[in-house]
């Protein structure tokens, strides 16, 4: 009987542990449909819109991955990046091997050494479309 | 006593996820009840269960047949069309 209960308590917990680790991921990815709006609010074609989204989705990134750099390309355009370059850096750093956070970061320091955004701010420009925002009843 | 919390909040969220699934009654032909859940349906459902119970996300992917693969997938389609990106962003924001 007391096998049965921790089992059954094992079978309870286990999912709870990887949940803490997919969480954040599940809802940046949430926001990947937001963050493409935003770009194409924001001015940025239609055409460059899909190239960056064909590009990450065939490098098999993840939905949170995707949202993480187009938050980046979305605030740089925000700032002021041309809007006809987007998304020609993170072909070039795909193919440098890079991916995720460390992606992001590479897109948010090639845009600050054009002189797009503040330099010293973590987040110096647009909004942070991936947090969620709960709806108010 | 924290598995049994647990156990009660990831039930919390297939109840909930399985209610939003059906937003309005409309996912279901009236004629034999054959899924008529649109991709933007399901992800509206998915994306509205897990703001309210984010404890119990992966609970509610499952109860909407999605594997992780597969929302990734979905956010995919759905950035891709900018109608339904924006009808999305709306239903959700």
């Amino acid at each position: 009987m007391f096998r049965l209960l921790s089992l059954a308590a094992l079978l309870a917990v286990a999912p709870l542990a990887q949940l803490g680790d997919s969480l954040p991921a599940i809802l940046r990815g949430l926001r990947l449909p937001a963050l493409v709006t935003d770009a194409r609010q924001a001015g940025v074609t239609e055409a460059a819109v899909r190239d960056v989204l064909d590009l990450l989705r065939r490098r098999n990134l993840p939905a949170d991955e995707a949202a993480l750099v187009l938050r980046e390309e979305v605030d740089a355009v925000h700032a002021g990046a041309p809007k006809d370059n987007f998304g020609a850096f993170v072909r070039r750093q795909l193919d440098a091997g890079l991916r995720g956070r460390g992606l992001a970061e590479a897109i948010r320091a090639e845009h600050r050494a054009r002189g797009v955004g503040r330099p010293g701010d973590e987040r110096p420009h647009g909004r942070d479309t991936t947090k969620v925002t709960r709806r108010s009843p | 006593m924290n598995a049994r919390i647990h156990g009660f909040a990831l039930g919390a969220g297939l109840i909930l996820a399985a209610a939003c699934g059906r937003p309005g009654g409309e996912s279901a032909s009236a004629a034999g009840g054959t899924s008529t859940t649109t991709p933007l349906d399901r992800a509206v459902a998915v994306a509205r269960a897990i703001q309210a119970t984010p404890a119990a996300a992966d609970s509610i992917l499952a109860a909407h047949g999605l594997t992780r693969d597969g929302f990734d997938s979905l956010m995919y389609d759905i950035a891709a069309d900018s109608s339904l990106a924006r009808a999305y962003t709306e239903a959700i924001r």
